[in-house]
């Protein structure tokens, strides 16, 4: 009896829906799936090696990556004996020479490598077993001899002495490129100079290399990133059998914190580049964000406000400066974290007489995103496209979103549960958040604009906007 | 949703990837058409819960008037405005806030608009896809507005660099009496002098269902989406019938044309092969050359460029489109090399292939590079809905796509010399020739 209501009541509810469609009325949409993070496995392997495993049902290909050092071997440790080791592993294996490594590579269309940094080898499940194999040669079976060591330091040492000699001479550069590189928003760090000594080269051993290579390049030193069609037990398994020659170690686990020095600009500043024949101008803002850092706590609020300001078709500024004005093909802003701070370059091509013009309402939505309280519709529309292409970056087949978090999992000290949970943080910022973020990060009176266009038609409309600076394109002051 | 690349004949599901013959990945799409003419294609893969959405229509530029050129591609920004139901601007912002991502792109022979939702939002992808082709605002306001951010394109893509002209100056000399003469972008001429009711003229004419498919391909429950595709697109009334303009040859002989471009730094050549539309049976063979001569670092063309000075580049593209088709081989030198020494060598790389073919080992490398590809788009919902489409809509079935890596794996070595003797002969070129303007 109650299958019988429960049936009557599916067919009248079936039966209403079909009737309900309106075809002029938007739809609204079904109860939504949870966003699959992907089958996002870790593990720690027989021979001590951490394993992220990407688990992909049913596909006929494979990847497989052994990083070694967790979470950066540091380059300056001993560069002689490492230039030395990837010389060295440039040339192949004791099982398997270069040319051998590149025909068979070839003739799969697959891929292996191996540097000092790690190694790797992707292709056609039919081609685990020959890849693998290769791949696992480069770290069982190194070609560190005597003979090629020799050679290798030889080299090394007489190009040590030869640029020592003769500096290289600087290739010649685009002007507009050096100058952007010479105008740098924070002060540069005083790294450790690495530097590579000849008389280091002139005494080196086969037991030096050797000793680097077992100090940095173990299972406990390194981590693996393997999918595939593979469950746990046989990604285990598979890397178990494989490596099974490959124990012991030492884990360097390096101090890592994230910081900058700032040299922001204080006052805007422009400087423009004279391209006589330009028939549009390339318009960049850029600034500095300071504590924008990858993986950071305040990255998905970042985000948004990236997102209503200039990132995508819907951004304030392209709805500005093409979509309202039609003024150009499109305007963006590009945000970008990095350990040592962060930048934003807001960037658009118009016609070298609208330039003027395209900067102020570049400027315009800087000063609207610090000032006005976006609404709650723009708001919903950032966070949805954000989640929606969280939702599509976890599908795709390649998983670059899932391989590039196990890649920096250790390196940023990041909860298992970063991807499960970053959904839930974008879906908690409000409005007065993404104010809060554009006053504290967006700077239309502290940044530099570099403009490249013709300067007959420009000269003149840029300097309400603060100190300009024209030059040729190869660098010489013309006002 | 099952997936297997060993040979298993019987599927429980009714849609899915299955192996036809050895390991060749392979689909099955559930397909039919509306009343209206509007053919429905749908693949089912639940394994993520994204759904694409696309409406591919039989129009480019080639359907264009030659006053009037560069319509389909304006019609590309046109129909993201708004509709009837969606105000002015409001499209895109439906579907972002949806979660979508949308674009579209024309060429010659077509124009494809997609998106790519999370699956419970498919209704409005479908909605809007609809809305789209039903009724469209295409007011003079957003038609002048598009018209000057197609202007800027134009600028952008073609007029910054030097070089960004020449391929269309190669199309107007292969394609003289035909509409592959002219670029997708179109002339901006042609725009300005447009009127609105052009447009409304061309939007009837050509964005019609009879001449358009909906390829659906993902998470997608097909009873589900069937009822939704039935209620939104049944509504759109059918078009006149559509007739693809039938391809006319070139009739110049001129062997070899001169031009001149500023800003140019060193000449450039384009030595054009007449070949055959895409899907005519030599076409696989003419992209399998195409991939031998320009795949991995050490191929063919870039030999010719280190073990000859003054050769500064070669490069090779396939052009091929749905009603013809040319092989290009372009190349930038020094002037203090004549320009029939840059065309015999690349005539003599051919020649040898047409004489001896590919050796047995780079003959497999690119038989599995081919199989490697093509596996992924299997598994790439937005690329195989592409790909369906195309298929559907210029091969007349979208098996095509299960046959793309058998008809590679089918292709030896005598087809390679054959079509190489065919199509590279040196009466089946023609020669554009551009050195820097003075």
């Amino acid at each position: 009896m109650n299958k019988i209501i429960i049936l009557i009541a599916f067919i009248i509810s079936f039966g209403s829906l079909s009737a309900q469609i309106n075809p002029d009325l938007k739809p609204e949409p079904s109860d939504a799936k949870p966003i699959k993070i992907g089958e996002f496995h870790s593990f720690t392997a027989g021979n001590n090696m951490k394993v992220f495993l990407i688990k992909k049902s049913g596909y006929p290909k494979f990847r497989v990556s052994i990083d070694f050092g967790v979470p950066l071997i540091p380059e300056e440790r001993e560069p002689e004996a490492r230039k030395i080791l990837a010389d060295i592993l440039s040339k192949g294996t004791l099982k398997y020479d270069s040319d051998t490594i590149k025909t068979i590579t070839d003739f799969y269309a697959s891929s292996v490598g191996g540097t000092v940094n790690g190694v790797s080898c992707a292709g056609m499940m039919s081609q685990l077993e020959t890849m693998m194999t290769i791949m696992v040669s480069y770290i069982t079976a190194p070609k560190i001899s005597d003979e090629l060591v020799r050679d290798f330091a030889q080299k090394s040492a007489s190009r040590v002495r030869e640029s020592k000699k003769s500096p290289k001479k600087e290739l010649p550069r685009n002007f507009m490129a050096t100058l952007e590189d010479s105008l740098t928003f924070y002060k540069a760090e005083s790294l450790p100079k690495i530097e590579e000594r000849a008389e280091v080269y002139d005494t080196i051993t086969k037991a030096s290399v050797i000793s680097y290579f077992n100090k940095y390049i173990n299972p406990d030193n390194s981590y693996c990133i393997i999918s595939g069609n593979f469950s746990i037990e046989e990604a285990d398994s598979l890397l178990t059998n494989s490596l099974k020659e490959w124990k012991g170690g030492q884990r360097y686990q390096e101090h890592f914190t994230n910081s900058y020095t700032p040299n922001f600009p204080q006052t805007r500043k422009i400087y423009v580049v004279d391209k006589p024949d330009a028939v549009q101008s390339k318009i960049s803002v850029k600034w500095p964000l300071g504590d924008a850092f990858p993986y950071g706590d305040n990255e998905p609020l970042l985000m948004v406000m990236n997102q209503i300001y200039g990132d995508g078709y819907l951004s304030n500024l392209n709805k500005n400066i093409r979509l309202d004005k039609g003024l150009s093909y499109g305007a963006k802003n590009f945000l970008s974290n990095n350990i040592t701070g962060g930048n934003c370059t807001s960037t658009t091509m118009v016609r070298n007489e609208m330039t003027a013009y395209a900067l102020e309402n570049i400027f315009f939505e800087m000063l609207r995103m610090r000032n006005e309280l976006v609404s709650e519709e723009t708001l919903k529309m950032a966070k949805n496209g954000l989640l929606g292409d969280f939702s599509l970056s976890m599908s795709n087949i390649n998983s670059p979103a899932i391989i590039g978090f196990g890649m920096v999992k250790d390196k940023y000290n990041l909860p298992d549960d970063y991807l499960k949970t970053y959904p839930g943080k974008l879906k908690s910022i409000t409005a007065d958040d993404v104010r809060r973020a554009a006053q504290k990060y967006i700077k239309p009176y502290e940044c530099l604009v570099f403009i490249e266009g013709k300067v007959a038609d420009i000269k003149g409309t840029l300097e309400k906007y603060g100190a300009v600076e024209y030059y040729t394109s190869d660098g010489k002051r013309i006002y | 949703m099952k997936r297997v690349c060993i040979l298993i004949f019987a599927l429980l599901s009714f849609t899915g990837i299955f192996a036809v013959t050895d390991v060749y990945p392979s689909i099955k799409t559930v397909e039919y058409k509306l009343k209206n003419g509007l053919q429905v294609i749908i693949y089912q893969d639940n394994s993520s819960p994204v759904v694409n959405v696309g409406v591919m229509y039989h129009v480019g530029s080639k359907n264009e008037r030659p006053d009037r050129t560069g319509f389909a591609h304006l019609f590309e920004h046109l129909l993201f405005n708004g509709t009837k139901n969606i105000p002015e601007g409001d499209l895109e912002y439906y579907l972002r806030e949806a979660g979508g991502y949308s674009n579209a792109n024309t060429t010659a022979d077509r124009t494809y608009y997609y998106t790519i939702l999370p699956s419970h939002q498919l209704k409005i992808g479908l909605w809007i896809e609809s809305e789209r082709m039903l009724h469209p605002v295409i007011s003079e306001k957003v038609i002048a507005r598009e018209k000057e951010v197609v202007k800027e394109e134009s600028r952008q893509r073609y007029d910054v660099n030097p070089m960004g002209r020449i391929p269309e100056k190669m199309q107007a000399i292969d394609h003289e009496n035909y509409s592959y003469r002219w670029p997708v972008i179109g002339s901006m001429e042609h725009l300005d002098a447009a009127t609105t009711d052009d447009f409304k003229d061309f939007f009837r004419q050509y964005y019609i269902p009879n001449n358009a498919c909906l390829v659906i391909t993902g998470d997608v429950d097909i009873a589900e989406a069937k009822k939704y595709i039935n209620a939104y697109f049944e509504r759109i009334p059918k078009g006149k019938p559509v007739v693809q303009p039938q391809y006319i040859s070139a009739n110049s002989d001129i062997g070899v044309i001169r031009d001149s471009i500023k800003g140019l730094k060193d000449p450039h050549i384009v030595i054009s092969y007449k070949a055959v539309p895409e899907t005519h049976k030599d076409a696989v063979v003419l992209d399998f050359i195409n991939s031998h001569l320009t795949f991995t670092g050490n191929n063919p063309l870039s030999e010719i460029a280190k073990e000859n000075s003054g050769i500064l580049k070669v490069t090779s593209s396939k052009e091929l489109y749905e009603m013809a088709g040319n092989m290009w081989f372009r190349s930038s030198f020094k002037d203090t090399l004549e320009y029939e020494s840059v065309v015999e060598i690349i005539q003599n790389k051919l020649n040898s292939i047409a004489d001896k073919g590919l050796d047995e080992n780079r003959l497999s490398q690119l038989k599995h590079s081919y199989e490697s590809g093509y596996t992924d788009m299997f598994y790439d919902m937005a690329f195989l809905a592409d790909m369906l489409a195309i298929s559907y809509l210029e091969w007349g079935s979208t098996q095509h796509v299960n046959n793309l890596i058998p008809s590679v794996k089918a292709i030896t070595n005598e087809d390679i010399m054959r079509v190489s003797k065919k199509y590279f002969t040196p009466d089946n070129r023609k020669i554009l020739l551009i050195y820097p303007k003075k």
